[in-house]
């Protein structure tokens, strides 16, 4: 049989705990309970699982949201989730105090892409970047509109002379002085195919013209690329003291 | 790294491989990874190498530095 209340007060003076909340179902270690003043929890088996502290914060799995946090969700391998049911699309606003939608993350599961967006204080957030379905990151950095990115894969700055040596590098393990202006750059990680392209420049040792190039008759591979440095009307290998070389793909 | 490795070119040269310092792996794993396969090497202390390279293209592999 239902209870009616008259009044105002409702059911009052009990706080209950975790494994005896003050409102159960038929699930005597189920149900809602106030630990503090100002603050309700929710306990399922006799243990705390949520709380509204008393500045109005929520904690999922934590009894201290923080005041940081208007919501905090805590626990082991856990995480969020937001489901849209028509799979259409999912997304994650972050507005002024006026209502304004400033910054956004958005999925679109149609196309399986994910964007970001931001914007100058007060103005509507506008896509800036974007990884598409295949993973290709976009972003508009300059370019006019949201665009593919094109990385580079590997590079080097070295000292060929005298005592070769690196000054500095990613993504590769070392080079190869095969002889005098003449070296392999060794990947780390190997590059997806052999069709990248090579970015090189050295610095000016003479009056002549002077290039690094591809080394004659060889053909880039996925783990390393041979090249030379070369001067002159006869082209003539020749050790360089700054030689830059960079892998876009 | 002040470690160099060498091995003879095909050419009858050698060649030396100068490890890049952030790379991470070992001299002995940057010889397993960077030696043509099949080629003898040799891991020498980077002082070693002659940084007087006019005749470099002249420089051998020595048998007995295998």
């Amino acid at each position: 049989m239902p209870i009616t209340i008259s009044g105002s007060t409702g059911i009052a003076g009990v706080d209950g705990s975790a494994s005896t909340p003050a409102v159960q179902g038929t699930d005597t270690n189920t149900g809602i309970f106030f630990p503090a003043a100002d603050t309700i929890a929710f306990g399922e088996g006799g243990s705390e699982v949520m709380r509204i502290d008393s500045s109005g914060n929520v904690g999922v799995g934590t009894s201290s949201p923080g005041s940081a946090y208007r919501l905090a969700v805590s626990g082991n391998n856990t995480g969020m989730s937001i489901q849209d049911t028509g799979s259409v699309g999912t997304w994650l606003d972050f507005k002024t105090g006026s209502g304004t939608v400033q910054g956004n993350i958005y999925f679109n599961f149609t196309n399986g892409y994910m964007t970001f967006g931001t914007a100058a204080a007060g103005s509507s957030q506008v896509e800036r970047a974007r990884i598409d379905s295949s993973g290709n990151f976009q972003f508009n950095s300059g370019y006019g509109s949201v665009a593919t990115a094109y990385g580079c894969r590997a590079w080097v700055n070295f000292n060929g002379t005298g005592t070769v040596a690196i000054r500095a590098s990613g993504n590769v393990t070392s080079i190869t002085d095969n002889g005098t202006g003449d070296y392999t750059v060794n990947f780390t990680n190997a590059m997806p195919d052999a069709n990248y392209t090579l970015s090189t420049a050295s610095n000016e040792t003479g009056s002549a013209p002077q290039f690094i190039c591809l080394k004659q008759s060889t053909a880039p591979s996925t783990g390393s690329v041979r090249v030379q440095a070369r001067y002159g009307t006869s082209w003539s290998t020749q050790d360089v003291s700054y030689a830059f070389v960079s892998i876009i793909r | 790294m002040n470690k160099r490795i060498i091995y003879p070119t095909d050419e009858g040269g050698v060649a030396v491989i100068i490890p890049a310092p952030e790379c991470g792996l070992t001299i002995e794993e940057i010889a397993a990874k960077d030696v043509p396969q099949g080629k003898p090497y040799k891991i020498v202390d980077a002082a070693d190498i002659p940084s007087d390279r006019i005749f470099r293209n002249a420089w051998t592999y020595m048998e007995e530095d295998q």
